[in-house]
């Protein structure tokens, strides 16, 4: 059974267009997608394509302007509002994008305690501080930082560390690769790996299709705000003959690393 | 199948924050015409006394009922009204021109400027408000014009603190430095960058200075500092009202006071409105 | 025409220093990418070639000569973030009409549309906004464009349209650009050669 059911979902926004009238703007649309425990499931698209607002419904994150359609399940159980409050952040943890997201004023000590409170699984001691920030190889004195005297890998690995302590079985990563170099790109991913390897389900939100094929077992790929493609990873190989959508083909072709070609019609 | 379908828990399309705004404004500038143009219609005949109706409760004739004198309580409200209307304007927009002149000043780069600009809004915001005002009033002689000095003078703190604190920020914004790349003078980046910022608040800065102005007019007036008893200023009303009060007069103080309260209502509603409005990021509500 | 630094070096209010003694120098017509591991100073280094930021030593050279700073910078940068480096209250029309009015080939080399032009920066999603950045960076004034990290919010497709653009528009207007990107693969295959901090 899996972890995560997707049905025909849609988000559309309430904006304004002049002073008075309000129009909807439709920016997601009938996306049905599973998520199975154990897996790393990718969801890629072009920035604007709707990824971070399949995260934010599944959270319960979306403004109050949201109109949101469709179904979500979790474990079998209707993903409403109430259940959306109950699994946020014990069950289901986001990490999300930037370090802005960290609260400025708190120390990381601090902010992952309070992780660890909200999914009501608080830290006992000193030890269990050391041990989870010594699991991401940070140094113990980082308890004692300020966000912002952090640099992105480092930021990166405190927002993975807020995930484990909480425990989740289903952690969505928006932009895991954001602002970092290859280096702690691979860190970072291998990283959510071993979170599958060890049984949860991970859903990787990424524009970066090549770090992500690393550890990914399949990939969604959405285009403004569709699902284009569900293909198995390792289709993504070679010549990407083995790709079932066009659209799939032409997104591995144009990679710099398969010569930046372009897929006849 | 249950659907977790939401829909929006909106009645008509128009009936929005936008709109209720929009309304507002309509309203407010209706009224504002409507009084300056019945007062100016009225003339000087509205106001002659007329012994044999002294003191009559509404009536048909006199929807306000007449004061002491026999005047008629509509017209006198409605001149009392637009006296303050005029007083409250050109009092709101001295402030706004104070606050832009020493908010420019205090975002110059110079130290020395921004830190007298600010012991300067410290001062008076730090001063008891009513004290300050009655005490200006006062010192100039009291009348019309002593009060709008006094209003202006004391108001303009709040708004320095808006617009230095958008245009420091301005300055370090990324376009402007790009700007600046592009090779335009800072007259053209103060008029095409910082001035479509700046404009909004100095809007919304006047339009909620304005009702603030005019009970601080009807205040003043109403303890005896302010406009001149022989004009029909709010606050004259409600001064006499107050002496008739035991002799069950109720007419006299209910009315001016809820017109003015109507229109103060008004105008903070419109620039409240307004100051939400005008952020463009605004348009996701 | 030849853009130089040498000996630059840069530090934030007294700390340790970004960068210390850095040379570089794009010729005009070529494509040099800059790259490193994060927090080695890519960013400031663009930044401080286009003058948005002033060395506390070394200087930036331009054929030879210190830029006098007066008129149109020939040295342009579009950054990674560019919904900063747009006025909130500009329509986007305004917006890349700001330095010169664009030609239609350079719009439809970029792949900017039309409709684009009637929103506000907020209401354009990042690639969007990135591809209006370099329209608006890309005059007939520009010799050198700073490119730092400006595809890599774009899908695959979407990167390759744009590099071949640039590489284009390098080549046809002799425009040196440096290249400032993480990803290897991209660098090889659009710089000439690669600078490593």
């Amino acid at each position: 059974m899996s972890l995560l059911a997707i049905e025909g979902l849609s988000v559309s926004f309430r904006r304004y267009r002049s002073p008075v009238r309000q129009v909807g703007v439709k920016c997601v649309s009938d996306i049905s997608l599973d998520v199975y425990p154990g897996e790393v499931l990718a969801l890629f698209g072009a920035s604007g394509a709707g990824k971070s607002l399949l995260a934010h419904a599944v959270m319960g994150l979306l403004p109050q302007n949201a109109i949101v359609g469709g179904v979500m399940r979790f474990e079998g159980r209707l993903l409403d509002r109430k259940e959306q409050a109950r699994m946020a952040g014990s069950r289901i943890a986001l990490i999300p994008q930037s370090v802005s997201h960290l609260d400025p004023l708190a120390t990381v000590g601090q902010q992952l305690r309070w992780a660890a409170r909200r999914a009501r699984r608080p830290m006992a001691s000193a030890g269990d501080m050391q041990r989870t920030l010594a699991r991401f190889d940070l140094e113990p004195g980082v308890s004692r930082a300020f966000p912002h005297m952090l640099s992105g890998g480092m930021a990166r690995r405190i927002m993975l560390a807020m995930t484990t302590v909480c425990q989740a079985d289903l952690i969505i990563a928006d932009e895991p690769s954001n602002g970092l170099d290859a280096e702690n790109t691979a860190i970072v991913f291998r990283w959510l790996k071993s979170f599958a390897e060890a049984g949860k389900s991970v859903i990787v939100i990424s524009h970066d299709l090549a770090a992500t094929l690393q550890i990914a077992d399949r990939v969604i790929i959405l285009r403004d705000g569709y699902v284009a493609a569900h293909e198995h990873a390792d289709a993504f190989d070679g010549d990407g003959k083995r790709l079932l959508a066009p659209y799939a083909r032409s997104v591995w072709k144009a990679l710099p690393q398969n010569g930046f070609a372009e897929v006849e019609a | 199948m249950t659907m977790a379908i939401e829909k929006p828990a909106v009645a008509a399309p128009w009936i929005n924050n936008a709109g209720m705004v929009v309304i507002g404004a309509w309203i407010a500038a209706l009224l504002l015409a409507a009084i300056v143009l019945a007062a100016w219609l009225t003339g000087p005949d509205g106001l002659t006394s007329n012994f044999s109706a002294r003191l009559q409760p509404p009536s048909w004739l006199h929807p306000f009922g007449t004061d002491m004198l026999g005047r008629d309580m509509l017209v006198r409200t409605v001149k009392g009204l637009a006296l303050s209307f005029q007083v409250g304007i050109v009092a709101a927009g001295i402030s706004v021109v104070i606050a832009t002149c020493l908010a420019v000043v205090a975002a110059s780069g110079y130290r020395l400027a921004d830190a007298i600009v600010s012991f300067l809004v410290d001062m008076t915001m730090g001063l008891p408000h009513l004290v300050l005002l009655i005490l200006i009033s006062f010192a100039l002689g009291g009348g019309t014009g002593a009060v709008i000095v006094a209003v202006a003078i004391t108001h303009w703190p709040r708004l320095t603190r808006i617009l230095r604190a958008e245009i420091l920020q301005l300055q370090n914004a990324e376009y402007v430095t790009v700007s600046r790349n592009f090779g335009n003078s800072r007259w053209f980046i103060a008029r095409h960058h910082f001035l479509p910022h700046l404009v909004p608040q100095m809007i919304v800065g006047f339009v909620l200075l304005f009702p603030h102005a005019i009970l601080h007019e009807a205040g003043l007036t109403f303890l005896g500092f302010g406009i001149e008893p022989s004009k029909p200023a709010i606050g004259i009303l409600l001064s006499e009202s107050m002496r008739s009060l035991t002799a069950g007069n109720w007419w006299l103080g209910l009315f001016p006071g809820l017109m003015l309260l109507v229109a103060v209502l008004c105008f903070d509603f419109v620039g409240n409105g307004l100051r939400t409005l005008t952020d463009p990021r605004g348009s996701q509500q | 025409m030849k853009l130089a630094a040498s000996s630059v070096g840069f530090s934030f209010n007294g700390q340790s220093p970004v960068l210390e003694g850095v040379d570089i120098e794009i010729d005009g017509g070529e494509i040099v990418g800059l790259t490193g591991k994060s927090g080695r100073g890519k960013s400031t280094l663009g930044k401080i070639l286009a003058r948005h930021l002033f060395p506390t030593a070394g200087k930036v050279l331009i054929d030879g000569a210190p830029y006098g700073g007066q008129g149109f910078n020939p040295v342009q940068l579009v950054h990674q973030t560019a919904v900063f480096a747009a006025n909130p209250r500009w329509k986007v029309g305004r917006i890349v009409s700001e330095a010169c009015t664009p030609d239609e080939g350079m719009c439809r080399t970029l792949g900017i549309r039309g409709e684009w032009l009637d929103h506000y920066p907020h209401e354009l999603s990042g690639g969007e906004l990135q591809r209006v950045a370099l329209l608006r960076s890309l005059t007939p004034k520009t010799r050198f464009l700073i490119a730092d990290e400006v595809t890599s919010m774009l899908d695959p497709i979407a990167q390759r349209e744009v590099w071949r653009a640039l590489i284009r528009i390098c080549a046809e207007r002799n425009i040196g650009i440096l290249a400032i990107s993480h990803d290897l693969a991209l660098l090889e295959k659009v710089a000439s050669r690669t600078v490593w901090l």
